[in-house]
């Protein structure tokens, strides 16, 4: 489970909050959507939601940890280990094959770790049926390809959560349909939380909740 | 630990960009090189008449002992032009001054205040930092392969040479009669004796005095003795190599600072260029410490390839004018390696230290994740 909770944050010392007591609990496997407009404050709760901020007051807590008394490096770890990310760009790495690119966040850990990542990441290939592109360089591949290898990428340490930055924003109809059926079967087949920032309209009625970030304040629709 | 893989394939698909612009760089480089090489010949061929067609006397080595330093007032007292000659210009402001200064003004000024030798030693040290002298090298440089090369002709060397390490005199033979006396007690003790128109070398035993000294009496004096101005031939600031020593040392730093800077251009611009794949990594839970640390290894094995070129470029350079002029132009192989490890070392830091800079956990997490 995933809590927030009175949770503020501000960037000129209280003068004015870019969070506002926000407050957010999210379930094991839930599929969560928000929306907002341009400087809304929602980067700031996604950032904060995947480590790489932290409250300015409140309280995270992530599977009984407390986020907020993790200092940079445990932080990185615990990134590393349990979150998943998702961009608009895909952001692969063009120079490293598609399979590389799956196993980037592991890339890092000694090799015999690796070589059960590699397995783990033939699997997921399988899964999202790019086969074809396993050894191909990702600068190579359309975009539909690019974001299925970057959902890879995201599950291949079976995260706890799913942070999926408008990952239709770069996509036509068809490519946009299937990552939204996949992030529904990620979600509900593997019970990963996913979290969905979004203003595409056709992606909320998957959403088991849907949250409207405005001026700071986090809303239920 | 660090992504050997990410790293590799980067190395790997950077190699080509990276040496284009090397290319560039190592261009420049020789053309700068072949510059200095064709300058310094048409130098060597202009100077040496002009810097050799006088009979010189120099007293090369630890003039602050007292039988140098008397021979040397006395040669003065006499109206005979001295160069004197440093034991090593690069280690000078280590070591106890060893040197006499040049200027007329302070010529006079040991001559008429000769006992006042502690206070000399600091006034050579201020007047050797403004002078252009010999160094050891340059004189290693008249020597090659035991033959004693002074404009158009050649002397052969008795013995092997050991400048630095020994206590040296060289003069001429008309110079040596004058001061036999003198010369005695520091040979006693080792040293050398040359004459600019034969070459005699006497070893550290005090019984090849006897020997040298039958050497000399065979010897045809010399009737007539040229003074030239010291001062003329450092205003030309050409070395015994006809070079430019001064202008050597300094283009040679220029070349090191340039390197430097150069060098720390590319580390910025590859870290830029990798900066989006940085930030994507940290996201992803790659440590800080291991993308500095490959940030650090990727750029100093570039920087290894380029210097490795260099010092190869250099070292032909070198070898080229060693047998071109029949003089070595570096002969201090420390100051040699050090020519091309310091940059390495500096860029090394550099690396790391602009990596820091670069890839600090505000500037990689500054990402819109929306």
């Amino acid at each position: 489970m995933i809590e927030i909770t009175n949770g503020f944050k501000s960037y000129d010392g209280e003068k004015s909050y870019i969070l506002n007591n926000v407050s957010i609990t999210i379930n094991e496997g839930d599929l969560i959507g928000i929306v907002g407009t341009s400087g809304s404050g929602k980067t700031t709760l996604l950032n904060i939601l995947g480590t790489l901020d932290k409250l300015s007051s409140g309280r995270y807590v992530f599977d009984n940890t407390n986020i907020d008394r993790l200092n940079d490096q445990a932080l990185t770890e615990f990134r590393n280990k349990h979150i998943g990310f998702v961009f608009q760009e895909y952001m692969l790495i063009p120079y490293l094959s598609a399979l590389e690119n799956i196993t980037l966040p592991v890339l890092h850990l000694d090799k015999q770790t690796q070589k059960n990542y590699f397995d783990k990441a033939n699997s997921l290939i399988d899964k999202f049926g790019i086969q074809s592109l396993k050894n191909k360089k990702t600068k190579n591949l359309s975009g539909g390809e690019k974001q299925r290898v970057s959902l890879a990428r995201a599950l291949i340490q079976n995260p706890g959560l799913i942070l999926a930055d408008e990952p239709t924003g770069n996509l036509d109809e068809d490519n946009a349909k299937l990552v939204i059926k996949e992030l529904y079967r990620i979600s509900k087949e593997e019970k990963v939380t996913v979290v969905i920032v979004t203003h595409d309209k056709s992606m909320l009625p998957i959403c088991d909740k849907v949250y409207e970030i405005k001026s700071g304040r986090l809303n239920q629709l | 630990m660090i992504s050997k893989l990410v790293l590799k394939k980067h190395i790997r698909s950077s190699l080509k960009k990276t040496l284009v612009s090397y290319t560039y760089i190592l261009v420049f480089l020789i053309l700068f090189l072949t510059y200095l090489l064709a300058s310094s010949m048409i130098k060597t061929n202009k100077t040496n008449e002009t810097l050799f067609e006088k009979d010189l006397i120099a007293i090369h080595g630890d003039t602050s002992r007292i039988t140098e330093y008397n021979l040397y007032l006395k040669l003065l007292d006499k109206g005979i032009n001295v160069i004197p000659i440093v034991s090593d210009e690069i280690t000078l402001f280590n070591q106890r001054v060893r040197i006499i200064g040049t200027s007329e003004a302070y010529l006079n000024y040991l001559i008429s205040d000769k006992g006042v030798y502690e206070q000399t030693e600091l006034l050579v040290e201020n007047e050797l930092m403004a002078k252009n002298v010999y160094t050891n090298t340059q004189m290693n440089g008249l020597v090659i392969d035991g033959i004693l090369t002074i404009g158009q002709e050649n002397f052969t060397v008795v013995d092997s040479l050991e400048f630095g390490s020994i206590p040296t005199v060289v003069m001429d033979y008309q110079a040596y009669s004058l001061f036999q006396k003198d010369i005695s007690l520091e040979l006693a003790d080792g040293g050398f004796v040359y004459n600019f128109d034969s070459l005699y070398v006497i070893q550290k035993n005090a019984s090849d005095f006897n020997y040298i000294s039958d050497l000399f009496e065979s010897i045809e004096k010399k009737a007539h003795f040229d003074i030239t101005t010291h001062d003329s031939i450092i205003e030309q600031k050409i070395d015994a190599t006809g070079i430019n020593s001064t202008l050597v040392i300094n283009l040679l730093w220029i070349l090191g600072i340039l390197m430097i800077a150069i060098m720390s251009m590319i580390i910025i611009v590859s870290i830029n260029g990798r900066l989006e794949e940085f930030k994507l990594r940290f996201i992803l839970g790659h440590p800080k410490k291991d993308l500095i640390t490959e940030t650090a290894i990727e750029n100093g094995f570039m920087m290894s390839i380029l210097l490795g070129v260099s010092f190869m470029i250099s070292s032909i350079f070198i070898l080229v004018y060693n047998i071109t002029h029949h003089t070595p132009l570096m002969t201090d192989a420390l100051g040699f390696i050090s020519l091309f490890t310091l940059p390495l070392i500096c860029c090394m830091i550099l690396s790391t230290v602009i990596s820091f800079m670069r890839l600090s956990t505000k500037k990689l997490t500054k990402r819109r994740l929306t």
